[in-house]
């Protein structure tokens, strides 16, 4: 029936499986199997339709649910990595100490620098982990968890997109405002492009340093293209103001 | 916040069966996946969804208790089918008793009153 779907039926089908694959990289479940399992469960739940549009084929994956829930189960119950059992009985008091030590991260920022929300993001992950681990509908508290991870992960972000930027002024050199401008662009875009493809082959470690935050595969192809975007503006202008 | 009790107290035990059912399903007969989600959807009060039975599977297959293999299916493309291991019988057996013990003693609360 897969054959018989109309072409949109099949991207909807080839963006599910795409997804299911970001979702499971990096953990240590047989992505192929599971593709397969989908593969059969949707073969077998169209037979007998006639004509297998995009419709029906959405219909057949929402049922399935979305993308991210072929990992929990599995990961909830990893064999490896137990959780000892004084963590486990004292979820709510490690995110307690998360949201106190982020406060003060926070609030000593300006003096101490980043290395305070460092600490913060230690222990939050840690909480974060034993939360995955153990019980995943984990009660409100666990908001505490969550701000160290968010902050540090858009903080590394910035570093890691934009900190580059300075160097490759200084490298391109100064040939006026614009033109230095326009190189520097280009060189950013390049170095984008790095990084977006680094995301897409390393999505699993991304992903846990991440974490709460879901990055995946797309989004390393995201980062590329607007790297590539930029490379190619940067370059032309930087070759328009050189006639010029 | 009764609602709220309700629905979180039904998806727990829902959760908790699910796994006593797909044994309980495979005890019947040996499935293929698609064939044994519709079994478990047509069980009024389980309320399945679809997507959460092949990640259980695969953990049950991980951890023994199931076996799969892939067979020629005379309605098309080979299929794969899911069995009870031994060691799944033997859990099955476990689970059961468990069950039972665990329903007598909830329904002894009544009749001592």
């Amino acid at each position: 029936m897969i054959r018989q779907a109309s072409p949109e039926a099949r991207t909807a089908l080839q963006r599910y499986l795409d997804e299911v694959t970001d979702a499971l990289a990096g953990t240590s479940l047989d992505a192929e199997e599971i593709l397969r399992d989908i593969e059969d469960h949707v073969e077998e739940a169209l037979e007998g339709t006639h004509a297998v549009g995009e419709r029906e084929m959405r219909d057949v994956l929402e049922r399935l649910g979305p993308p991210s829930r072929w990992v929990p189960v599995h990961r909830q119950r990893e064999p490896t990595g137990r959780v000892p059992a004084w963590a486990e009985d004292r979820i709510p008091a490690i995110a307690v100490v998360a949201g106190i030590v982020t406060a003060v991260s926070l609030a000593t920022f300006p003096w101490l620098g980043p290395l305070p929300l460092l600490g913060a993001w230690v222990v939050s992950r840690g909480g974060l982990e034993i939360v995955r681990r153990v019980d995943p509908d984990t009660g409100a508290w666990a908001w505490m968890l969550y701000p160290a991870p968010i902050l540090v992960s858009f903080g590394l972000a910035a570093f890691v997109l934009l900190g580059p930027a300075g160097p490759i002024a200084e490298l391109v050199g100064s040939h006026g405002p614009e033109r230095a401008l326009a190189r520097t662009a280009a060189g950013l875009g390049v170095w984008w492009i790095v990084v977006g493809m680094g995301v897409t082959v390393l999505t699993g470690p991304v992903r846990w340093i991440v974490e709460p935050i879901p990055v995946q595969r797309r989004h390393g192809y995201v980062v590329a293209l607007v790297g590539v975007v930029t490379a190619a503006a940067g370059g032309l202008f930087a070759l328009l103001l050189g006639a010029s | 916040m009764a609602g709220h009790f309700r629905e979180n107290w039904t998806t727990q035990l829902r959760k908790g069966v699910l796994e006593l059912a797909v044994l309980l399903a495979l005890r019947e007969d040996r499935r293929y996946g698609y064939g044994l989600v519709k079994r478990l959807t047509a069980i009024p009060g389980l309320v399945v969804s679809e997507g959460t039975v092949y990640p259980l599977l695969n953990r049950l297959k991980r951890e023994g208790l199931v076996t799969s293999s892939l067979e020629e299916s005379p309605e098309g493309p080979a299929r794969k089918y899911y069995r009870l291991s031994e060691r799944g019988h033997e859990m099955l057996e476990w689970m059961e008793t468990h069950w039972r013990d665990l329903v007598d003693a909830l329904e002894g609360f009544g009749e001592e009153s």
